[in-house]
């Protein structure tokens, strides 16, 4: 009776079927990936190095990965081929999309800068640019107005022309704030409630 | 007009400057949001083991952004999506093996893959007794929806192919005792 039943579905009923089984699938898939691990640093590096940090799909795949709710990263509009130097006289690019929604720059470069510099270093720090050797390399993530973590980016030739700044510490390796265009220099909570980091920095 | 929409502009120069661009902008951010997941699971209910389909899609979406002015076009993305997608899986897999082959008195151990949920499992099993062919327009038409012609357009054949393709597809489904047991769970047959 059922043979005969089965031969008789129609094409919609079976799709009905299927498409249960792949909405099951789809959400647990969903699921899966928002507790994955990030991904390893090689092709994550050697992607966002081709794609350029314009592109926000695999950005917002490690945000979610690391259950942030927001990414911002280190790109200014200018976008040149060339290194943009630092000068007071830059044009204004705070203006940023909200920080918990979108994508924006971590750094701006202003006149507040030089003054910024100056109290990061007596605090033992040293504020990193783009065109340092080595490169910051790196993507801050951000929640509201507290950064969670920072990920390895891309390699100094991806960031010339973008204006992306990381403050290290009296190491020089530990990347202990960023420059934020909203709030200016934004600590890294140094404590055990930090999220998992979605890279460690290039040696 | 905010700076990521400046940014975006700069990027897409040929969208216009008086709003489309965001407007696009956030269509690429619905859209991947929505699609990831699905082409992620796709991938895995055909065989692929979900740390490469992961790769192999999120590569798919970076190649989609870089080409956006065109993709955003296409009536069909996900139709083009996936194919980039599944074409870098491939590729992945391909040279792995390869490499493998070359290298095999020096690797002990095969690479390790992780394991997709176990509803993306259950879909493989029913997709078991098809051909890859077969399996490959099943997934299109009842992951994303697509009708003939655009399966047909997506993989570059014809709709006759990817009818007939189809239809041998869900006679041998519907013999599936797997596909009895979805039947009966969900009231059809007792």
């Amino acid at each position: 009776m059922n043979d005969e039943r089965r031969d008789e579905l129609t094409d919609e009923e079976l799709e009905a079927v299927i498409r249960g089984m792949v909405d099951r699938a789809v959400a647990a898939t969903d699921e899966h990936l928002r507790h994955r691990p990030p991904p390893d640093l090689v092709s994550q590096q050697r992607r966002l190095s081709r794609a350029r940090v314009r592109q926000r799909a695999v950005v917002y795949g490690f945000a979610a990965a690391a259950g942030v709710a927001a990414v911002v990263i280190g790109v200014n509009v200018a976008d040149t081929d060339e290194p943009t130097a630092p000068t007071a006289a830059s044009p204004s690019t705070t203006t940023t999309a909200p920080p918990t929604t979108t994508v924006g720059p971590i750094a701006s470069i202003n006149a507040q800068l030089e003054a910024d510099r100056a109290i990061a270093a007596e605090a033992g720090f040293v504020i990193g640019a783009i065109d340092d050797d080595p490169p910051p390399d790196l993507v801050a993530v951000i929640e509201g107005d507290v950064v969670l973590g920072y990920t390895l980016l891309v390699d100094q030739e991806t960031l010339v022309g973008q204006d992306a700044y990381v403050a290290y510490g009296p190491d020089g390796t530990t990347v202990v704030g960023v420059w934020s265009s909203d709030a200016g220099f934004l600590p890294i909570p140094q404590n055990d409630e930090l999220p998992p980091t979605l890279g460690e920095p290039a040696e | 007009m905010n700076e990521l929409h400046t940014l975006w502009d700069h990027d897409l120069p040929s969208t216009s400057v008086d709003g489309g661009g965001l407007v696009e902008f956030e269509d690429f951010d619905a859209w991947y949001t929505r699609a990831r997941p699905e082409m992620v699971s796709a991938m895995c209910a055909l065989g692929t083991p979900i740390d490469v389909a992961v790769d192999a899609v999120d590569e798919a979406f970076t190649r989609a952004t870089e080409q956006w002015v065109q993709v955003q076009e296409m009536p069909n993305r996900d139709g083009w999506t996936y194919v980039v997608a599944r074409n870098f899986a491939r590729d992945t897999m391909r040279t792995e093996t390869n490499r493998r082959r070359i290298l095999r008195t020096h690797l002990s151990e095969p690479p390790v893959h992780e394991d997709p949920p176990p509803e993306v499992h259950e879909l493989r099993r029913l997709l078991e007794p098809l051909n890859d062919k077969q399996r490959e327009v099943v997934v299109l038409r009842n992951y994303f929806g697509m009708s003939e012609v655009e399966i047909a357009d997506a993989i570059g054949s014809s709709r006759g192919t990817v009818s007939s393709r189809l239809r041998g597809a869900y006679k041998i489904l519907r013999r599936s005792t797997l596909l009895m047991a979805s039947l009966i769970v969900w009231g059809v047959f007792t």
